[in-house]
Parts: structure tokens; C-alpha cells; sequence
């Protein structure tokens, strides 16, 4: 009988103590730097009347992320010269009549408190169509922008694919017209993203 | 000898140069460039800007000035449109039977028209053959007409123009336009409607005989051609017809698409079925017509190509099977300046395979 008490007492020991250990306070927060090559930024513009699609590609992102637990924030910086759209002319137009990227280089963005289900530093998931709201800044002025994300977590890294729009004439911008081609006010934006854990 | 003429009159079906494969770059619809809503003809002043900045090799901002004004002019009559087209094609056959080789004047067109922000009117003057001599000599209009832009989205237009249909390009000689009749030359009388969105295209064209044509390989009847701009850089398209000519009934009906597979590499392909019935016998003739092109834009301006057409227009004659294969390069050194060479083999059944080419110029001022 003794015998069975003592084991008793030993597995009930056991499974206290794996019980404290799941429940034990785990600080899963990291900053991490996002590098150029781990990015790719491109916007969608359309030219009215003939609806054509102005696909701005090539753009780099660098920046901070931030994951306190399930929690994420970010800045981001984005360099507008590296940004092209297949037309010299049309590029030339746009970093230096509208943009004017020799006062204003970059486009920043602001991304505070994204409230995951998990932390993406020890889980791995797939989660698509995720709201976010942030702060852009282009031309030295800031609006607000709310878009959707994918977001996938591995083992070693996590890639994330945001969609956001923002307008032209909110930052100040003059709408970009050329020989009975102007482009509509509204921009759609498009970011891929790796960051490595 | 025959064969060779009817070479010629092929090759004399080119349409004013139209670029399907700029959907690359994100040109979906035809009216940024040009003022007809399927492509074509006179330009729009951004459509002349864009053939000097995206389409020359020798194209660039600094010397936009030379031959075609600077577009951003303001000095110059904005509403007017006007280009000057020559064509012309150096051809060469050789068969079992004869080698030759000749230039054809292929067009010397001037056309002009008033482009205002609502509507414009735009018609072509120039000459044609009218005999086997291939001399331009015939004063005529290739085109003209009026077109109303509703909104946006919504174009109307009316007058004599070639129907919307499949690719829409500029290549007459290939089985989907020489094989279904739909050559240069084949303008109709037409009422047209455009929706022209930022996903979807649809042209929807009533199809008349040309009073002004003695001949009756003319269509009459409705065509349809939709298209959905794919991944921002490629177009699927489906198009079909219903009509008639003298002597028979047809549906014409398929697909067609502008792949960009890399951004330099680009397949425009079209597959048409036709079921004709023949009104002496009501009997049907069921076929099809493809046309491939696999291009590469080697660099600006340059691209070569490899093509493939094949026809069987009656299923079961095996002597309506026509297949034209081969190897080409479009080269536009310089803003407006166009050329094309082509060298291929031509084999239909039974007969023995014919080498020939051809090299196209096109000047568009």
C-alpha cells in the first residue's frame, strides 16, 4: 500500500510540476530589422480615361518590427527613387513633378499594436484577410490608411502580403495628368514581406 | 505564278499598326493610345508620346521633337489627329515551280479627324489596287467614322471600320483573319458599343454590308468580344459571331489570349471555330483557325518571334488543312518606323512545302 501511495505522490508530482511549466510566464518579444532585399513594395495606379493600370514596381522597404507576444508594430521606410513604372518619362514625371523625391526621398509607414491570435516568434499559422491600420507618410504628409494582410508563420521566418490604398490628394500630391491622361486620385498599394525570426 | 499573287494580296492585309502585347505594361484597353476603341489608326497624343518612350529603341525624350511635334505643345491644335501611313512589303516564294521575288505597295493613307473630349470623327484618304498590277491607284476611305464616348466606360461608334474581334492585331495574314475573311479590305458599315473597365472589355458590333462594295464576300451580322485584363499584365479574351454572306450562313466562336509569361516574353494566341452552312445545299463545313505568336523583346523595340498558324476550315476535306510556321523579328528602330521580317514554310495537304518570306516596312507619321 505504501508502495502505491509513494508512486502515487510521484506521478501527482509530475504532473504538477509539467502543469507549472505550460503556465510559467514566457517573454516572447523581439525587434527585429527588415532589410532591403526582404521586401517588395509596387503601387497600381489608374490613368483615366482609357483606364490603363500604372504598375509602380521595385520598391524596397527597411524598417523595425516589433512582436511583444501576439502583439506587432512596425515602422517602415520605403525609398521613392527605386520605385518605376516600365515609361522613363512617366518616371521622371512622377519622382520629380509630383512626388519630388529630391525634398521628400522616402514614403514612411506606421503600423501599431496588429493583435494576432498567437505570437508569430514560437507558432507557426497561416491567417489571410487580416484588417491593419497605420500612418502613411508621403510628400512630408501623413494619412491615415487601413488595408488587409495575409500573414504566415514558420519556423524560420514570417512572410506577410498587406494591401492598403491611399489618395493622391491627401498627401498633398498634384492628381499627375499627361496629354489627356490623368491618373485617379485613389492608389492601390501592395507590400511583400519576409522577416526572418 | 498563282500562288505567288495570292501571296501578295495576303500580305496587303495588314491593319495600321496595332500592339496587342503592350496589355504588358499594363495597356489593357486600345484608347490610351489610339482614338479607335479596338486599336489602329490615327493616335492619340499620348499614344505618339508612348511609341517614342516605351516602343523605339532609339526612342527617348530628347528627341521627341523630330519628325512628330513634341506632344506637350501647347502651341498646337489640340482636338486634331492626323498620321500619314506607307506600307509597303518585299516579299519572296519559292516553290517547286517558281522563285520570285517583288516589292508590293501595300498603303498611302492619310487620316484626319477632330478628337474632342466627348466625341470625334476620323477618317482615312488614300489609294488602293484595284487590279493585279498592285499599284496604289484607287482613290478610297479605308475608314471612317464617328464615335461618342458616353462616359468613361461606355463608347459608341458608327461607320466603316473593321469589327472588334479576338487579339485585334495588326496581322491580316494569319488564318484567324485571312482564313476567316476578315482580312484588310473587309471594313463593314458597323454600329459599336464599348464597355471599357478596368477588369472586363466588351464590344458588342452590329455588322453591315458596305453599300459602297460591289462584292458579296461581305459579313452581315453581330459580333461579340469580351476580355478580362489577368494578373494586371496579361488578356483572356473570348469572341463570337453570328452572320451571313450571300452564300452561307456562320458562327464564329473561341478564345484568344496575350500571355506575358516573363516580362519580356509574351504569347498572343487565338483558336476560332466556324460553323458555316452553305445556303445552296444547307450541308455545314465545321473547322477552326489558330494563330500563335511566342515573342521575346530581346530589347526596346526588338522583338523576335516564332509563329504558328494552322487552319482546317472544313473538317472533312483534308484539303482545307493549312499549316504557315516560322521565324520573325518586328523591329521599330525609331519612333514610327516599323519594320517586320518574316521567313516561314507553308504546307497544306498534299501539296509540297513552300518556302517564303517577307519584309514589312511600316512608317506612321
Amino acid at each position: 500500500m505504501g508502495k502505491y501511495l509513494l508512486c502515487f505522490v510521484f506521478i501527482a508530482a509530475g504532473l504538477f510540476a509539467k502543469e507549472n511549466k505550460t503556465e510559467a510566464p514566457v517573454i516572447l518579444k523581439k525587434t527585429i530589422e527588415i532589410k532591403d532585399q526582404e521586401s517588395q513594395v509596387e503601387f497600381i495606379a489608374i490613368g483615366k480615361p482609357s483606364l490603363l493600370k500604372i504598375n509602380g514596381k521595385g520598391g524596397k522597404m527597411t524598417g523595425l518590427v516589433e512582436i511583444d507576444n501576439s502583439l506587432i508594430s512596425g515602422n517602415f521606410i520605403v525609398p521613392l527613387s527605386e520605385i518605376t513604372t516600365g515609361v522613363d518619362l512617366r518616371d521622371e514625371h512622377m519622382k520629380n513633378k509630383y512626388l519630388q523625391t529630391d525634398k521628400y526621398p522616402n514614403a514612411e509607414l506606421k503600423i501599431s499594436e496588429l493583435k494576432l491570435e498567437k505570437s508569430p516568434i514560437n507558432s507557426t499559422f497561416v491567417y489571410k484577410d487580416l484588417p491593419f491600420k497605420g500612418k502613411l507618410k508621403i510628400h512630408d504628409t501623413e494619412s491615415d490608411v487601413e488595408g488587409l494582410f495575409d500573414i504566415e508563420s514558420t519556423e524560420k521566418k514570417i512572410l506577410v502580403k498587406a494591401k492598403t490604398k491611399t489618395t493622391i490628394t491627401s498627401h498633398k500630391i498634384d492628381i499627375p495628368s499627361y496629354i489627356g491622361i490623368k491618373v485617379a486620385d485613389e492608389v492601390e498599394i501592395n507590400v511583400d514581406l519576409k522577416i526572418v525570426k | 505564278m498563282k500562288s505567288f499573287l495570292i501571296l501578295i494580296s495576303f500580305l496587303c492585309g495588314f491593319k495600321a499598326r496595332a500592339f496587342p502585347e503592350n496589355v504588358r505594361h499594363g495597356y489593357f484597353s486600345c484608347t490610351a493610345c489610339h482614338v479607335s476603341p479596338s486599336g489602329g489608326g490615327v493616335l492619340t497624343l499620348y499614344g505618339r508620346s508612348l511609341s517614342n518612350e516605351l516602343m523605339s529603341t532609339w526612342g527617348s525624350t530628347k528627341i521627341s521633337g523630330f519628325l512628330f511635334s513634341n506632344p506637350e505643345d501647347e502651341s498646337k491644335i489640340q482636338w486634331l489627329r492626323q498620321q500619314i501611313f506607307f506600307r509597303g512589303v518585299q516579299t519572296f516564294r519559292n516553290t517547286p515551280k517558281v522563285e520570285k521575288a517583288k516589292f508590293v505597295p501595300m498603303q498611302a493613307d492619310y487620316e484626319v479627324g477632330a478628337d474632342f473630349e466627348k466625341f470625334a470623327i476620323i477618317s482615312t484618304f488614300g489609294f488602293r489596287a484595284n487590279d493585279s498590277s498592285q499599284d496604289l491607284k484607287e482613290f478610297f476611305s479605308r475608314r471612317h467614322y464617328a464615335l461618342y464616348r458616353f462616359t468613361d466606360q461606355v463608347v459608341g461608334r458608327i461607320g466603316k471600320f473593321m469589327q472588334s474581334f479576338g487579339l485585334n492585331g495588326p496581322d491580316h495574314v494569319t488564318a484567324t483573319r485571312r482564313g476567316l475573311g476578315w482580312d484588310q479590305g473587309s471594313e463593314s458599315y458597323n454600329l459599336e458599343m464599348n464597355y471599357i473597365g478596368e477588369s472586363f472589355n466588351q464590344t458588342l458590333t452590329l455588322i453591315s454590308n458596305s453599300p459602297e462594295e460591289k462584292s458579296v464576300k461581305k459579313d452581315q451580322g453581330v459580333s461579340l468580344n469580351s476580355s478580362y485584363f489577368w494578373k494586371n499584365n496579361s488578356r483572356l479574351g473570348l469572341s463570337a459571331y453570328q452572320g451571313r454572306q450571300s452564300d452561307f450562313d456562320r458562327t464564329v466562336f473561341g478564345p484568344y489570349a496575350t500571355i506575358s509569361i516573363t516580362e519580356k516574353l509574351f504569347l498572343n494566341t487565338e483558336v476560332f471555330l466556324q460553323d458555316k452552312t452553305l445556303k445552296s445545299d444547307s450541308s455545314h463545313q465545321r473547322g477552326y483557325a489558330s494563330f500563335s505568336r511566342l515573342g521575346y523583346e530581346a530589347v526596346k523595340g526588338l522583338t523576335p518571334f516564332i509563329q504558328f498558324d494552322r487552319s482546317n476550315l472544313d473538317n472533312s476535306d483534308r484539303n482545307s488543312q493549312l499549316d504557315s510556321y516560322g521565324v520573325g523579328a518586328q523591329w521599330l528602330p525609331y519612333p514610327h518606323f516599323d519594320l517586320m521580317l518574316f521567313l516561314g514554310k507553308e504546307k497544306s495537304y498534299m501539296q509540297e512545302t513552300t518556302d517564303f518570306g517577307w519584309l514589312m516596312f511600316n512608317i506612321y507619321l
